[in-house]
């Protein structure tokens, strides 16, 4: 039986995230946001494992800060319906990946912070591609030694796109830091087991291109096992 | 002698259409006006194809374009580096190395006066309102493609002087980037009144290169011809 991997309709590369399950052996399922968090015990208990994608800024007062003036497209009912499908799955130990805003909000989940604006305070680099060239690896990270996501890709050194103006600061209990860029933004957390693990890039709109990264997509297809 | 074939190296664009290889109009124009048959080189992964492109064509001019992406060239991008293919950085290196080795000449311009220094061992200013102290603007409006915006001291003895004929000339500017340090084997032959190098040759001139943007220039002032009539007579040879 292919795993049943959930994840909410969003508009941040849906295709792409679709291509990259069933291209790794899952069944993707979408889930509608207006379900609700009083609906995500429902949906975790027949799916057997969670993909949060890219998309919105977190709302800052979930981790407990007003908003700086860069904040600006927020949507509160995709946080706690997203936030109680990772709580739930978490409580049901099934794996969870996360991808851009998806990294930023299991972290925000477990009870860590967010960068809410790197071009204003403290990116060196370029976190930030042109719209059109989705596929092209912008700049580099290093992978911890010894966290699964090193073991995953076998190296220390990836080269990644970018698509984030807001990034982990910091890492929630539980959660550990895998990937840095080279100016110190947090690429990459997962928790000790390696069942929660999540990036800041997109490798869904990389698969194709470099398959490498497509290591990530059968890394949680291979969890819900 | 037959009309020099001038390869001229294609846009990839997700914008307009789903991957559309193209090329401006004006690039063509000119190497036509010059005297040169324009060939239109698609750029692919497929490096292996490069001899062969190299063998087909007498010249190149390599257009402007992108940023090259600085993992290219060992570098992280900077804030304001957002918009590149390497599919393209690669095509190119590939292609100005093979002419080089096959004794043919290349004429680059914006991008290409800063990939050429790339493939030949230089480096580049990644952005130069953050990078660089200089107090002229070396992006103009883009609807005044053909107006002249700064000035360039040219190096007498260059091929840029024998075209000229002058010391100094003004030109347009469409750029955030710039060569900073030339390549082995290069001499800088122009430069913009804060020192920002505008044009390159190689001591035997058969590479030359410019910053600004003469296929937008030679209809209105049509000494900015010169340049392409200089690749399609070195071709000739």
């Amino acid at each position: 039986m292919q795993p049943k991997i959930g994840l909410i309709n969003t508009w941040a590369f849906l295709d792409e995230h679709i291509d990259c399950i069933l291209q790794a052996g899952g069944l993707p399922v979408m889930l509608p946001v207006a379900a609700g968090a009083e609906n995500a015990k429902a949906y975790i208990d027949n799916l057997d494992g969670l993909l949060i994608p890219g998309g919105e800024d977190v709302t800052p007062f979930l981790y407990g800060e007003e908003p700086v003036p860069q904040v600006k497209l927020i949507k509160r009912e995709k946080d706690d319906f997203e936030l109680a499908l990772i709580r739930e799955a978490i409580a049901q130990n099934k794996p969870v990946f996360g991808v851009c805003r998806g990294q930023q909000l299991v972290n925000v989940a477990l009870g860590g912070t967010l960068i809410q604006d790197i071009p204003t305070q403290g990116g060196k680099i370029s976190h930030h591609q042109d719209d059109t060239i989705p596929s092209e690896l912008i700049h580099s990270v290093e992978l911890t030694e010894g966290t699964h996501l090193h073991q995953l890709f076998g190296k220390t050194r990836l080269e990644v796109n970018a698509y984030h103006h807001q990034a982990v600061k910091e890492v929630a209990p539980g959660l550990r830091v895998a990937a840095k860029a080279p100016d110190g933004i947090i690429e990459a957390v997962e928790s000790e087991d390696g069942r929660i693990f999540a990036v800041q890039w997109h490798p869904e709109c990389l698969c194709k291109r470099y398959p490498e990264f497509l290591a990530l997509y059968r890394r949680l297809i291979e969890l819900c096992q | 002698m037959m009309q020099p074939k001038i390869g001229v190296v294609c846009f990839v664009s997700n914008k307009v259409n789903n991957n559309l290889y193209g090329v401006q109009a004006t690039y063509v124009n000119a190497v036509l006006a010059a005297g040169g048959i324009p060939v239109n080189l698609p750029v692919t992964d497929h490096l292996e194809f490069i001899k062969t492109y190299a063998d087909l064509i007498d010249g190149l001019l390599i257009p402007g374009g992108e940023d090259v992406n600085p993992l290219v060239y060992g570098e992280e991008p900077v804030p304001q580096v957002n918009y590149m293919n390497r599919t393209k950085d690669l095509f190119e290196i590939a292609l100005v190395k093979e002419l080089i080795a096959q004794g043919k000449p290349i004429f680059g311009i914006c991008r290409g006066h800063q990939i050429i220094n790339i493939a030949l061992g230089g480096t580049l200013i990644q952005d130069i309102p953050t990078q660089y102290t200089s107090n002229i603007s070396h992006l103009q409006a883009m609807e005044i493609r053909s107006e002249l915006t700064h000035s360039v001291q040219v190096e007498p003895g260059s091929i840029l002087h024998e075209i000229f004929g002058r010391d100094t000339i003004q030109v347009n500017t469409y750029h955030h980037q710039a060569v900073r340090e030339a390549a082995p084997g290069f001499k800088v032959t122009g430069r913009a009144p804060d020192g920002i190098i505008e044009a390159m040759e190689s001591q035997d001139g058969n590479v030359f290169s410019v910053q600004w943007h003469p296929e937008c220039l030679y209809l209105r002032y049509p000494e900015f011809g010169g340049l392409f009539k200089k690749l399609v007579e070195k071709a000739s040879h």
